[in-house]
This record gives structure tokens, sequence and C-alpha cells, in this order.
């Protein structure tokens, strides 16, 4: 988990979804018991994998590019600016 | 002893805010918002007192000033007002939501969990203005693109411009400091501020749920059910709007009908908010 995005590894591949929430910005956190997406701000809620699920915001969170560094030795994430 | 009248705390409760502001300032670095902050608290001698001042002391600023609004709003009322008075009071008037600004873009300087979302979600809300949006953002807040730069000059100079029309508009004269309501607001302040320290949110990386400054709390809690637009641009000026109209309708009652309703309804979306906990 970054402060920008959260990284998933998937059996289809790496993840990075952006934690800012797709109402109005706020950092979403990742809530590991229910496997989910909170939004603090106005409790807005996403699954696993950022689809939207309930709460204000109405769409899911952003996906960033990513990919795999040679030799496993880590992702590169293409935050557009 | 002469009765102090709120416009003289409000003047008060200004300066000395204004007074903290600048010794809170020479520990401030923009780029480390938060370090900075805690670091007044811990490191500097007396510094928790002084941010103590600042913090609270802004906010008797802007509860008194709302406070001086309605004390006097019956002298523009009606046809007998002169006209000179009504249009002083309509423009004057902007002092309110520049004042509440000043306070709110102390809560995002210190940069801790409540100003980090406050700052991000009216960002937001500027940038749902139609048509100026983008400019108001780039002029007034520009967090994302800026960091704390541009809201930082801004912070001072909306403290100062409120001094400025406080003073040199409203009053026609630069001393505001009407003697026994600065001991008051002083002595009350020293009292106060000795022993209740002003709040700071650690930021977390996983944070539940994170609740703004007391009186942005409505507006967060409307901002789950309706448009952004509503919610943080429309509603929380109606009652501006409608205190400017003040002097210039006759049937005052269904005006301040408007504002009571109001004022019902946001306290008690705020309780709601206050009560929340998930
Ligand atoms: S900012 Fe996330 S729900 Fe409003």
């Amino acid at each position: 988990m970054e402060p920008e995005f959260v990284l998933i590894v998937t059996a289809t591949g790496p993840l990075a979804i952006s934690r800012t929430c797709t109402h109005l910005g706020c950092k979403v956190s990742f809530i590991k018991e229910e496997s989910m997406f909170l939004c603090p701000c106005h409790q807005s809620r996403f699954d696993k994998v950022g689809k939207y699920i309930s709460g204000p915001a109405k769409k899911d969170l952003v996906r960033f590019k990513v990919t795999s560094l040679e030799n496993n030795e880590g992702y590169v994430v293409y935050i557009p600016r | 002893m002469k009765s102090v009248t709120y416009g003289q705390l409000t003047g008060a409760f200004l300066f000395i805010s204004i007074v903290s502001g600048f010794v809170v300032a020479y520990q401030y670095e923009v780029a480390t918002p938060f370090v900075s902050a805690v670091s007044i608290d811990a490191i500097l001698p007396f510094g928790f007192f002084w941010r103590s001042v600042h913090f609270w002391t802004s906010q008797a600023f802007v509860i008194v000033l709302v406070a001086h609004v309605f004390d006097l709003i019956h002298r523009v009322e009606g046809a007998k007002a002169p006209l000179k008075m009504k249009r002083h009071w309509s423009f004057v008037l902007f002092c309110v939501p520049v004042a509440i600004y000043a306070l709110f873009s102390g809560y995002v300087l210190r940069y801790d969990a409540t100003g980090q979302a406050a700052g991000t979600i009216a960002e937001h809300l500027f940038l749902k203005i139609p048509l100026l949006g983008h400019l108001i953002d780039k002029l007034l807040m520009n967090l994302s693109g800026d960091g704390l730069n541009r809201l930082y000059p801004v912070h001072i100079l909306a403290g100062i411009g409120c001094w400025l029309i406080g003073t040199w508009y409203h009053l026609k004269r630069v001393n505001i400091l009407y003697y026994e309501a600065f001991v008051a607001a002083t002595i009350a302040t020293i009292l106060f501020c000795s022993v209740i320290k002003a709040p700071l949110d650690v930021p977390s990386i996983n944070a539940h749920l994170i609740k703004g400054p007391w009186f942005f709390l409505g507006i967060q809690e409307l901002l789950r059910y309706f448009d952004p637009l509503v919610a943080g641009i429309i509603f929380p000026a109606i009652p501006l709007a409608v205190l400017m109209l003040v002097p210039w309708i006759r049937n005052t009652f269904v005006l301040y009908a408007v504002i009571l309703v109001w004022a019902f309804a946001y306290s008690s979306v705020t309780v709601i908010a206050i009560l929340r906990s998930g």
C-alpha cells in the first residue's frame, strides 16, 4: 500500500489501484477483514479490485498502468500527471 | 466598566489571532506542514500555547463575528435605514465567508488527517463550480498543483483582509481595539489556552472515518446524499445571500424564516455527523 495506490498481484498479473476516491478525492483505505476499499470521508466502498459497491462515489477506482521488471525485481507503476 | 459589544470582541479576537499567527508562522514550513505543526507543539518554547492561542482565538473570532452580524441586523431593516448603511451592510458581509475561509484554511495548513481530507474535498468542490471553478481553485487552493504554497499566503491575506475591511472600511479607523474588550479577550485566551491544546489529528494510511472541522461537518454529511455543487456550494451560500438581502426586502419575516429553517437543518445534519461512527 502506497500513498497514491495499492498494488495487488493477482493470478492474471499485477494491478495498481488508485487510492484517490472518485467522489471528492480523499484517500481510500484498504480494509483487510472485509477485503474492500473504504473512503474515510463519506464512506464510499469499493471491492478488492476497485469496483464501486456503495456510497456517493458512483464510479470505480482508477487503475494505473503497471509493468513487471525482469527477473521478478519488482514493478513499475505509471501515475499520470 | 462599560459593557463590551460583539463588534469590539470581534476586533479583539482577530487581533490576537493575527499576532499569534505571526508567532507560529516563524516555525511553519509549507513543505513539511504536519511536521511543522507537531514541532510547534513539541519543540518551540510555549509553542503549544501559541498554536492553541492561534487556533482558539480564530474560532472565537468567527463565532463572535456571526453574533455581531445578528446583533446589529435590526439596524438595516426597513425603509427607515439609510441607503448608505444598507449598501455598506451588503458589502461588508463578504467578511464572513472570508473569515470562514481563513479559519478553514488554517485546518488545511496544519495538514493532519482532518486538514488533508478537508483540503482535498474543498478543492474538488471548487472545481465543481461551473465556468469559474478552475480559476477559483487556482487562486484560492490549488492543492494538487502547488501543495500548500497557494493556500498559505491566501490564509494570511484572508486574516489581514478581514482586519483591513473591519478597520479601514467598516469603522473608518485603524485602531479598532477597545480597551475593555481587548482585556477581556486576552484574559479569557490566556486562561483557556494555557490549559487546552489546539487539536491535531495524526494522519493514518488506513483511516476508517475522518471528520472535518466542526463547521464543515454538516457539509460533509450532506455530501453523502447530494450533488457536490448543491451540498457544498449552493446550500452553504444560502444564509449569506439571505443576509445580504435583508436591507432590501420589505418582508423580512420570510428571510428570517429561511435562515431559521436553514440553521435548524444545518445543525441537525451536523449532529448526525458528530454522532456518526462509520
Ligand atoms: S471523497 Fe470518498 S466518498 Fe466522498
